[in-house]
């Protein structure tokens, strides 16, 4: 499986790489904003998506918007601050597996990739 | 030949001692038995001795052969000529047409209530056939009615009924179901009602007992949040942190008084359908209140330990002095809190200000950052009053805060009798009461606003100590603090700046003290070799604070000494409340003597205090 990180922050986005379990995913692709991930996403269509809400322009909310427009199988995995479970809800309503909140431990990523690749895998069954 | 074994009685007389989990084993059960070669009419006389028997079991010397019911064995005689050819043959030749389908057989260890689920799901035609029970591995078979079945089902459910109720009804936790419909399901134990402090929930939606609770906007969280677990594509472990009703404060409704409440949820499924959400409710209300109070006290604790450590660094002289004084002067603020000084507010909240940052200034430094800092807050509120106009009623905001700064010096003073308790003993000899020593207290202030300021600066002190009147002791020694914290924080330069300009790094303080007996005058030399006052900033901030026009330089210099004037944009602890010089001016001039400002634009900033060398009012 392979997974796109979007995050506009280097440090976090070498966070979450450094977590991936490299026997599930195979490559990382790695985006800075909004923008950027829907077309690296809509290029390479990856499985998985870890993304950030506040992104330089295009927000998070609307880069789900349009990544479950080209590809509604796709799991994304939000990993933000929660600034307002109004957000939070709508990323779900959108289209989001699953929240993981800001400040993270390298084991809560590793831990919510994992979930996230296997629900992956459950829904390429269906 | 009938062969009858134990037990066969009336059914009901067994059910009272069935659970949830019995068996077929459990079950009252037929063991009566004819041979193929036994006749029709054997049968028949069976079945009229026992009204209740399902059926026969059929045997040969091999084993079971079959089975035939009573329902079956009377349809077929009821046929025209039924009788007459089936009573006179033996039943083996007619077993074909008694069983016309597949007869069930059921291990005897299969649960009641899963016996009955096999037993709906044969052909409609067999559906009151009765059951074989099979035990020993098949070489013991028994009958049992289909009607015994479901009444022993049923007794089971509502067993398990009663038993759910009991749960429900004595469980200390608060749980309710929703379904896709957001509706309360009847099972919800009775705790929900004590700790929601409503009843008859079943049926009803939680969506609205949630607005009516704690309000329409986390009612509607709540909803989206039940919505997301309620869709397959949701992550369940994944959303946990972002409950939005993990600790909710309940306002205080129809004579409730406020609570916390926690809700947690969880995702029921049947099979792999996602059929409802088990709600858990808490009342968090004791937990968040302990919670809280342990905070306090972690900071109160906190708090005397900083202070301890703080006093225990300080100069023991210094500290009484200044712990006596503090207490004098939260004493007089108290004072003029309460009865306004000439009736104006604004001139009462103008000296409690002027208190607060004297008493600020001198704690820096003796290094008491405790009271600094709460000297610090109380001075913003004293700040916020006096810029926003005061009202007479505004000076209640004050209390808190006078209370607060009281309760400080008086744990101070406390830890001092008990620091000094335990040393007493082998210390007190060396306690000697020195002259005002100033100088280690300025060099301390300097280093620490050194590093807070990024400014490098030493300190040079040309005086003999003894020079120094003791009755000036104290006006002195506030004077100088006010006049280094306003030197390092306005006159002195960054080292960058410096260095930019080619001044020599670190900048020098100078402090010089003389005695001019002729005179009969103490003078006293302060002297920062920094930017100099910036007479056209002070022009502009004075027009800005005090609408004053074409100040030349001698009133711009003069300026500074106005309460209220600052030129720092924002308020740090260090300075740029616009009270420092003015409460220097007056203390000086209250003992008769004078402030005079010198400077020379990136030069230096000299303070030249005069004094009386016989303070007024004593000669």
């Amino acid at each position: 499986m392979r997974l796109l990180i979007v995050d506009d922050s280097l440090v976090v986005r070498d966070a979450i790489q450094r977590s991936v379990d490299n026997g599930t995913i195979s490559q990382v692709l790695r985006a800075g904003d909004g923008e950027e991930a829907v077309s690296i996403f809509a290029r390479e269509r990856p499985e998985l998506v870890t993304m950030d809400l506040t992104l330089p322009r295009l927000n998070g909310l609307e880069a789900i918007r349009r990544i479950r427009e080209t590809e509604p199988r796709t799991s994304i995995l939000v990993i933000s601050a929660l600034n307002s479970h109004r957000t939070a809800m709508e990323a779900l309503a959108l289209g989001a597996c699953g929240f993981l909140t800001k400040p993270f431990t390298a084991r809560e990523i590793s831990e919510a990739l994992d979930q996230l690749a296997q629900h992956a895998a459950g829904q390429s069954q269906w | 030949m009938v062969a009858y074994r134990w037990p066969y009685m009336a059914t009901d007389f067994f059910l009272p001692s069935l659970t949830p989990q019995s068996t077929l084993a459990e079950l009252p059960t037929w063991d009566v038995r004819l041979p193929v070669t036994a006749r029709g009419d054997a049968f028949d006389e069976v079945l009229r001795r026992q009204p209740d028997l399902p059926g026969v079991v059929v045997f040969d010397p091999t084993g079971v052969r079959g089975a035939i019911s009573r329902a079956r064995f009377h349809q077929v005689i009821s046929r025209p000529f039924g009788g007459e050819i089936v009573r006179p043959r033996a039943i083996g030749a007619l077993l074909g047409e008694f069983s016309s389908g597949d007869l069930m057989i059921l291990d005897v260890n299969m649960p009641v209530q899963e016996a009955l689920r096999e037993s709906l799901a044969r052909d409609k035609s067999m559906i009151y056939e009765p059951v074989l029970i099979s035990a020993n591995g098949g070489k013991d078979v028994r009958l049992v009615g289909f009607t015994d079945l479901l009444r022993a089902d049923s007794r089971i459910s509502s067993l398990r009924n009663q038993q759910m109720q009991e749960i429900l009804a004595t469980v200390q936790e608060g749980f309710l179901l929703v379904d896709h419909d957001y509706r309360i399901a009847w099972e919800y134990s009775r705790s929900v009602e004590t700790i929601l402090g409503r009843s008859n929930l079943a049926g009803g939606s939680l969506t609205e007992l949630l607005r009516d609770l704690l309000g329409a906007e986390a009612a509607q969280l709540a909803h989206k949040y039940l919505e997301a677990l309620f869709n397959p594509n949701v992550i369940e472990k994944l959303v946990v942190d972002i409950n939005p009703l993990k600790s909710v404060k309940v306002p205080e409704h129809q004579g409730r008084s406020r609570q916390h409440l926690g809700f947690a949820f969880r995702r029921s499924f049947e099979g792999r359908e996602i059929r409802r959400i088990l709600v858990r409710v808490e009342d968090r209300t004791r937990e968040v209140e302990l919670a809280a109070e342990l905070e306090e006290q972690e900071r109160q604790a906190g708090q005397r330990v900083d202070l301890a450590m703080e006093m225990m660094q300080a100069d023991a002289d210094s500290l009484t002095d200044y712990l006596t004084r503090f207490l004098v002067e939260v004493s007089q603020i108290s004072r003029l809190r309460s009865q306004p000084a000439g009736g104006s507010t604004r001139a009462t909240v103008d000296a409690i200000f002027r208190i607060l940052h004297s008493l600020k200034g001198e704690a820096g430094v003796i290094g008491l950052r405790s009271f600094a800092q709460r000297l610090h807050r109380a001075e913003d509120v004293a700040a916020s009053l006096r810029d926003s106009g005061v009202g007479q009623g505004s000076l209640e905001r004050l209390d808190p805060w006078i209370e607060s700064l009281r309760g400080l010096g008086v744990e101070a003073r406390d830890l001092i009798v008990r620091l000094s308790a335990m040393v007493s003993n082998k210390v007190t000899a060396e306690v000697t009461s020195r002259p005002a020593d100033i100088v280690p207290a300025l060099e301390a202030l300097i280093a620490g606003l050194s590093t807070r300021l990024g400014k490098a600066a030493r300190f040079v002190a040309r005086w003999n100590p003894e020079d120094l009147p003791v009755a000036y002791g104290s006006v002195v020694r506030e004077s100088l603090i006010q006049l280094t914290r306003n030197a390092m924080v306005h006159g002195v330069e960054t080292e960058q700046d410096r260095r930019q300009s080619g001044k020599p790094v670190p900048a020098v303080l100078q402090f010089a003290l003389r005695r001019h007996e002729p005179e009969g005058q103490l003078e006293i030399l302060f002297q920062d070799d920094g930017r100099g006052l910036d007479l056209d900033r002070i022009r502009g901030r004075a027009r800005e604070l005090f609408g004053s026009e074409d100040l030349d330089d001698e009133e711009a210099a003069q300026i500074i000494f106005e309460p209220g004037f600052s030129t720092a944009a924002k308020s740090s602890e260090d300075a740029g409340r616009g009270v420092g010089l003015d409460l220097v001016r007056d203390r000086v001039e209250s003992l008769g003597g004078m402030v005079l400002v010198h400077s020379e634009p990136g030069v230096f900033c000299a303070f030249q205090i005069v004094l009386p060398l016989e303070p007024e009012g004593r000669s």
